[in-house]
């Protein structure tokens, strides 16, 4: 480092050295200011001479003995240890045997997984009972009858009705969850008619009826 | 001979042993660190082995990469300052004055510590009219040869707030040591 550059502060206006030095009058020649800027630099020299040259102590020879008894070998905190594990690179090495004995159980754990989940799933399928329904209707003079509701979204398909040997009665067989349904009879594919034996019957909102059916959780509760 | 980041890497391994390698590499620093804090020996003596162990205790922590000396130094100019402040504020419930010891507390500027013909020995003395930030920026600079980067590491303050200590320190120095005051006095009664 340059001397110059250690002692900038003789350019620095709040210098109290600069302030501190003989002015004269004020108006000091150029020959003056670089003299007395002279002297500044070599008393700074001897100052940082005499700091450098500066005696030191010798401390007292216990001091490391005393400092080396007092340490305990101390393991690092375990934020430190877990870090530094985390970071530092792992060689794996490949044993068949030992990866042999990891893919059985974790073929183990995926069948269980599996046979758990299917076994759950069908019994969810189980849970829900359907109710067999049997619709009839006495009308020997229909050519065909089929039933519409709610429960097939009031359309035929799937739903015709078939005459029984009596020739008078047509009958189907329905399977339903527990709810309420409207439904009703669609005659020769032109007419509508409510089920005679229906219990109740609820207004379509445009002048006819329908027949309603409702099934609970016991047969006893259907109507 | 070692590495530093080698010996360290060694204490934090458990090789407690290692670290007698620092200990002895950096004693006098310290000790005298604590002398000029203190000037006491035997409290320096204290200071030191605590500031060792302090340093033992926190090596975990210490960058790898950085330097260890400025490192070291903070904890001991920490635990000195620490000190001081205790021993003041005892001194003061017992009713005490500050103490010549903690002279760079005292204004710096005492006419009976001028001198014009100074030694190494009497520059003790002197240096310890300064206030303690501006002497420990001095020695560390121009006594231990550390760079402005490192004394600012050491002392925990900005590389320009390191300059700047120095250069106040230097000046300080200068109007005790020269009665730089003095001249100027006379320059303004020779004016007038």
């Amino acid at each position: 480092m340059k001397r110059k550059d250690l002692f900038p502060q003789e350019s620095n206006p709040d210098s109290t050295a600069t302030r501190g030095w003989p002015s004269g009058n004020g108006k000091a020649g150029g020959g003056e200011e670089e003299g007395q800027e002279r002297m500044l630099d070599e008393r700074n020299l001897q100052i940082t001479r005499w700091i450098q040259a500066m005696d030191d102590l010798e401390p007292p020879p216990q001091l490391i003995g005393s400092v080396m008894q007092r340490l305990r070998p101390k393991g690092l905190p375990w934020w430190l240890r877990l870090y530094r594990w985390a970071v530092s690179p792992k060689s794996i090495t490949f044993i068949p045997l030992r990866w042999a004995a990891v893919a059985i159980i974790l073929v183990g754990i995926f069948i269980t997984t599996s046979l758990l989940l299917k076994q759950r799933d069908f019994q969810n399928i189980q849970t829900p009972s359907l109710f067999a329904v049997t619709f009839r209707l006495e009308l020997p003079e229909a050519h065909s009858v089929s039933v519409i509701g709610t429960f097939n979204a009031w359309r035929t398909e799937g739903y015709a009705m078939r005459l029984n040997e009596d020739q008078k009665t047509w009958s189907l067989e329905v399977l339903l969850p527990p709810g309420r349904y409207e439904y009703a009879y669609l005659v020769d594919s032109q007419k509508v008619i409510t089920d005679p034996g229906a219990l109740f019957f609820q207004s379509d909102g445009f002048g006819n009826q329908n027949s309603v059916l409702i099934l609970g959780k016991s047969n006893g509760e259907n109507i | 001979m070692m590495e530093e980041y080698q010996i360290i890497a060694a204490v934090l391994s458990g090789d407690v042993d290692a670290y007698r390698f620092l200990v002895e590499r950096y004693q006098k620093p310290i000790f005298n660190l604590m002398y000029r804090v203190t000037g006491s020996r035997e409290d320096a003596l204290d200071l030191a082995q605590e500031t060792f162990i302090k340093a033992y205790e926190k090596l975990h922590s210490f960058r790898e990469g950085a330097k260890f000396f400025p490192w070291l130094y903070t904890i001991g100019f920490n635990h000195a300052r620490n000190f001081v402040r205790k021993r003041k504020m005892v001194r003061s419930l017992r009713g005490e004055d500050g103490g010549e010891r903690e002279s760079f507390d005292q204004p710096w500027h005492q006419e009976e510590a001028l001198c014009t013909q100074l030694d190494c020995h009497r520059l003790d003395q002197v240096l310890k009219q300064i206030p303690l930030d501006y002497r420990e920026a001095l020695i560390l600079h121009y006594h231990e040869g550390l760079s402005m980067e490192d004394i600012a590491a050491g002392l925990q303050i900005s590389v320009s707030g390191a300059k700047m200590r120095v250069h106040r320190g230097i000046k300080k120095l200068r109007q005790i040591l020269f009665e730089e005051d003095h001249e100027k006095k006379r320059s303004i009664s020779a004016g007038k």
